[in-house]
């Protein structure tokens, strides 16, 4: 029987596997952006452009004044930008890892030839973004539980005039929301894994499979998670730290540069921590239940997976 | 009998003396000649010469010696050279069988305070070496003939907690002076209590309409029981409330009162009174919030006659208060094991009014308010320090307060004060910190507005739940405000505790001394105040003594918040005559700030610095007006002033010019007319002139409605550049100007003088943009994008 415990060390091996798709992936998201932050730079830019190239000659609050007046105007189209940037980063994301996840499944070993995993992404797009959606709405309901129980026990604590129970329940909710949300991360990716699979069930089954799986190993899914998330973070702090450390840097061209690297490095890890949930699938590993066939490509196309809804 | 000092000041050299008829407590009071002289009846009978220590000079007597022994130290130490006085003063052990606690001691004094259980407060003592017993006397009491100041007006109250019913009962005796020119028939009185008493009161209609809740449970309120003049006339009958600014029948927070007899100028009345008060819910700086008490403004207080008239304004939501200096002693009785903190210094305890309770008394002079908080001690815990400045005054700002003030390093001496702070004891982990703050702002003020002149500073910060109260001033007394969370990271970043921490210490300076009418012109204490604290945590940022600046903050908040309004405001308004409170904080908080901000680049740093602090010096312990503030900042400036006081401060005209357009033309023709205008006519001036190769024309336009002479950089290709004034009056301007290189760049207000002006990316132009900012704006933009991926992805 396969182990079917999530694995950092799987999420490496598949990142190499699938490293084109990072690439895709880097080179998307800020396909998705470059909307908004034409807008962005369009509108600050010509009164930015009047300012001295040396910014401590300015008084301060001075540009801070000069920003929010060149928001002026623009602040709509911006607005309509970064969500329709938003929701296209979010569609993206579940369209390369339903590709992804249907292509280790589905063609096995074979190199990974992006357009065809993409096409695969397209047609398992509606199961796995409802994997999704189930985790989002999971989420939300976890948090907001967590958080009404919070604001009562707050209000308890204010009446009674006690301060260090209040701080407590406070740093407490918040741990209680970075841990719900990174189970249901956890779940969804789980879960997208599982509705890979040949018997595939329901999308929300899938989901509870996946929340099922990371309960049970709940070490080996934090350390994917925290691994692979700690790597796309740092890299894009890193970037930020680079720029702020060589000021010669952020106000060149080659500071775009040590972003995209770092964004780079981001989506490398994307890809990663959903590689790292691969083995939930069952079918990969040193021995499969399923057998050796399920790791060679298979013959057919993959259900679409609308038969089971 | 309880023997206290009189008020007045104490300078070394001066005489002081005896008041007759004192009962003087035996027991601590070793025998001998002396005591019997001490219980002499002569009037002033003279004991000596005191003698003290610089720097101490002028601190007012009542607040010093008896501070020093309040506070279990010695302060100050006081040589007396009593003539015919016995030598060897006694401590404990010779002072037979009474019971003397030591409570400090310095090389040359020692304060022994004696309790009863049945009565008079102990009298300190200060059996001196080499020095007679009847030190004490003077520390206690003394006629201070050449340097006491009689109070015009003087506050003796008695006040009863319950901290069940959260009830004051009150009592005690006012000495008011007429201080104006012309003859009054009546008194004015402050009921501020009464603003809590119901929904429909001025206040609570005024906060509902900004959005404040408009129930409180229990409501508050004050009643004036007993009013008479010291001869027994009752004032009861004719009392009647007004309301002098809306007419809300409502409303009872002022009283008029009328005189038996007409007072003319100088003239005095002593007044005693009786009051009780249901302290309301904690809502705005006054009430109670589970067992702690913030008790301000809770006794009936006598507006100020000013040769204009009284006055004396209802209590609205915005308005603060006003009142005249004064002496004040309060005694508040608490339940035993309550921590109690107020104005002024404690003298001691009396035993309470019944058993288990306790009787604090306070004492303060020369303040015009007085509030208090009680608390029990496992709620509040005390923490008594100091400010020492050989250790908390940071050197950097001493030389630049030395360097920009023309003042010698004596001159910026400042005193140690006695820090009292009063916190939750779940805030203990941030004592430190606000203590620091603390300490900050004693400094900053005191070297660039002089010291702070009383011997101690209380700082409460409200418990959980009591937040109404935070972020108050009271003379000598102010309430900060923290939660135990910023003692927790990211939490801690957020500088609350500094901002208000040295905001609230500021207006120790605007409004406790420059007592200034808060109630008429909010502007003058709350907008020097929000100046100064932005200078102050600008200071404590840039020298690293403190939290970090973050996007050019404070003076991006001032700046901001005026930028974000769609109307322009006057700053001159009484509080409750704007449109709503938002306003009355912008235009009295942000736009004052920046105001001065503008002044002090028009004028200078120095000299603005000059100016303000002769405005401190001149105006303390007195009531200055708007116009009083601009009369000092023109006169120590030798700016006239008025053009902007009328502008920013009178009226709306906001401050907006842009560079319109700026065109080049390069002539190869050789010579070309020379010429500088703004009309056609000027430009087809000939001249005659060495040959120019660009005619430039520069057009700048004063989009705002201000009219003010603005600075206007050019900058040319060559690297020259001029500067040029525009007056400003003219809607544009179009210079025309013949130079050998182009314009490269033109910037108006190229130092940023005008804090004021809100819309800054039109002031200027250049001809090929300038790459830094833009890239830096797109890498960080990228960067905003990159993040928002990894979140949105995830």
């Amino acid at each position: 029987m396969t182990t079917d415990r999530p694995s950092a060390a799987a999420g490496a091996r598949e990142l190499r596997r699938f490293a084109r798709i990072g690439v895709a992936v880097w080179l998307a998201d800020i396909a998705a952006l470059v909307p908004a932050w034409l807008i962005l730079v369009g509108a600050l830019s010509p009164a930015l452009g009047r300012l001295p190239n040396d910014l401590g000659m300015l008084q301060p609050g001075e540009l801070a004044v000069i920003v929010r007046g060149a928001f002026t105007g623009v602040a709509r189209p911006l607005e309509v930008a970064l969500a329709a940037g938003g929701i296209l980063l979010w569609t993206w994301r579940v369209l390369w890892r339903a590709g992804m996840t249907s292509w280790r499944v589905w063609a096995g070993e074979r190199p990974v030839r992006t357009g065809e995993l993409l096409g695969l992404g397209l047609t398992g797009w509606w199961p796995v973004a409802r994997v999704h959606v189930t985790g989002l709405v999971v989420s939300a309901s976890g948090i907001s539980l967590l958080v009404a129980a919070a604001l009562v026990m707050i209000m308890r604590a204010w009446t009674a005039m006690a301060e260090v129970p209040l701080v407590a329940v406070v740093l407490t909710g918040c741990l209680g929301v970075v841990l719900v949300r990174a189970v249901c991360r956890a779940a969804t990716l789980a879960g997208i894994w599982r509705l890979a699979r040949p018997d595939r069930r329901s999308a929300v089954l899938a989901w509870l499979e996946g929340l099922w799986v990371v309960l049970r190993h709940p070490l080996a899914s934090a350390a994917a998670v925290l691994l692979w998330s700690a790597v796309g973070l740092g890299a894009v702090m890193l970037a930020a730290i680079v720029l702020l450390a060589v000021r010669s840097l952020a106000a060149s061209s080659w500071g775009l540069v040590v972003v995209a690297a770092g964004a780079l490095l981001e989506a490398a890890a994307a890809v990663a921590l959903v590689g790292a949930f691969a083995p939930v699938s069952g079918l990969f590993g040193p021995r499969s239940s399923a057998g050796s066939a399920h790791t060679t490509q298979r013959s057919g196309p993959p259900a679409t997976g609308l038969e089971n809804g | 009998m309880l023997v206290e000092l009189d008020s007045g000041v104490l300078e070394a050299g001066d005489q002081v003396g005896l008041e007759p008829s004192l009962e003087l407590h035996p027991g601590c009071n070793p025998p001998g000649r002396a005591a019997d002289q001490a219980r002499s009846a002569e009037a002033g009978a003279l004991l000596g010469e005191v003698v003290l220590e610089p720097p101490h000079r002028g601190v007012p007597l009542g607040e010093t010696l008896l501070g020093a022994r309040v506070l279990g130290r010695q302060v100050h130490r006081a040589e007396v050279e009593a003539e015919g006085l016995l030598s060897g003063a006694g401590d404990k052990r010779r002072n037979g069988h009474q019971e003397c606690d030591e409570v400090g001691s310095s090389d040359h004094a020692t304060l022994h305070r004696r309790r009863t259980a049945d009565g008079p407060l102990a009298i300190p003592r200060a059996p001196l070496k080499a020095l007679p017993w009847l030190a004490a006397l003077v520390v206690v009491a003394v006629a201070l003939p050449s340097a006491a100041q009689t109070a015009a007006v003087g506050y003796d109250l008695k006040v009863v907690l319950d901290p069940v019913s959260h009830r004051i009962a009150g009592s005690g005796t006012v000495h008011w002076t007429n201080g104006s020119s012309n003859p009054t028939d009546e008194l004015r009185m402050h009921l501020y209590l009464n603003a809590f008493r119901g929904p429909d009161t001025t206040f609570m209609r005024e906060w509902t309409a900004n959005g404040g809740t408009g129930r409180l449970d229990p409501w508050g309120g004050i009643e004036l029981e007993a009013l008479t003049t010291s001869d027994g006339t009752d004032l009861m009958p004719g009392l009647e409330m007004i309301q002098p600014d809306d007419g809300n029948p409502d409303d009872a927070t002022v009283a008029r009162v009328p005189l038996p007899r007409p007072l003319g100028p100088g003239q005095a009345v002593d007044l005693e009174m009786q009051f009780s008060a249901q302290l309301p819910e904690l809502l705005a700086r006054t009430g109670f919030a589970g067992d702690f008490h913030m008790v301000a403004q809770w006794f009936p207080k006598i507006g100020v006659l000013l040769d204009s008239g009284w006055s004396c304004h209802q209590f609205h939501a915005s308005s603060e208060f006003f009142a005249d200096f004064a002496s004040w002693r309060v005694e508040v009785d608490v339940p035993e094991g309550w921590v109690v903190a107020g104005t002024g210094v404690e003298l001691g305890e009396l035993a309470g009014s019944k058993p288990g309770r306790r009787r604090v008394v306070l004492r303060a002079d020369r303040v015009h308010d007085f509030a208090w908080c009680a608390a029990p001690s496992e709620l509040m815990e005390v923490v008594e320090t100091g400010f020492e400045p050989q250790r908390d005054v940071p050197p950097e700002w001493l030389a630049e307060a030395r360097r920009r003030l023309g003042l010698s390093a004596a001159e910026l001496e400042l005193p140690p004060i006695h820090l009292r702070l009063i916190l939750p004891r779940s805030q203990g982990p941030l004592t430190e910190r606000m203590l620091r703050a603390v300490r900050l702002s004693v400094a900053w003020l005191g070297l660039w507005y002089g010291p702070y002149p009383y011997p101690q500073l209380t700082i409460v910060s409200p418990p959980l739940g009591a937040e109404g109260a935070a972020g108050m001033e009271y003379p000598t007394l102010i309430t900060t405000g923290a939660s135990l969370l910023e003692d927790v990271p990211p939490f801690s970043l957020e500088p609350w505790i500094e901002e208000v921490t040295v905001h609230e210490f500021a207006h120790q300076y605007f409004y406790g001394l420059v007592a200034s009418n808060e109630s008429e012109q909010a502007w003058l204490d709350e907008g020097l105040a929000e100046y100064v604290e932005d200078a102050c945590l600008t200071a404590i940022v840039d020298d690293g003594l403190g939290t970090r600046r973050l996007l050019g903050w404070p003076w991006a908040r001032e700046r901001l918040a005026l930028a974000g309004r769609r109307l322009p405001l006057t700053i001159d308004r009484r509080p409750w005559e704007f449109r709503h409170s938002g306003d009355y904080a912008d235009a009295s908080y942000s736009k004052t700030a920046l105001a001065l901000a503008t002044v002090e680049g028009l004028v200078g740093r120095d000299r603005f610095a000059r100016a303000l602090r002769a405005y401190v010096t001149t105006w303390s312990f007195r009531h200055p007006t708007g116009a009083d503030l601009e009369a000092a900042l023109s006169g120590a400036t030798d700016a006239d002033l008025g053009w902007f006081f009328e502008q920013v401060v009178g009226a709306d005209a906001v401050p907006d010019w842009a560079v319109l357009d700026v065109r080049s033309r390069r002539d190869e023709a050789g010579a070309v007319a020379t010429v500088e205008g703004t009309t056609a006519a000027d430009l087809d001036q000939a001249a005659t002139a060495s040959p120019r190769r660009y005619r430039l024309e520069v057009e700048l336009g004063r989009i705002g409605d201000l009219i003010a002479p603005v600075e206007v950089e050019l900058e040319f290709a060559d690297g020259r550049i001029e500067r040029r004034t525009w007056d400003g009056r003219a809607r544009w301007v179009r210079w025309a100007l013949d130079a050998e290189s182009d314009l490269e760049a033109v910037t108006i207000d190229p130092d940023g003088v005008w804090m004021l002006e809100t819309r800054r990316g039109d002031n200027r132009w250049r001809r090929h943009p300038s790459s830094g900012a833009r890239v830096r704006l797109g890498t960080a933009a990228a960067w905003l994008g990159a993040l928002a991926a990894m979140l949105v992805g995830g």
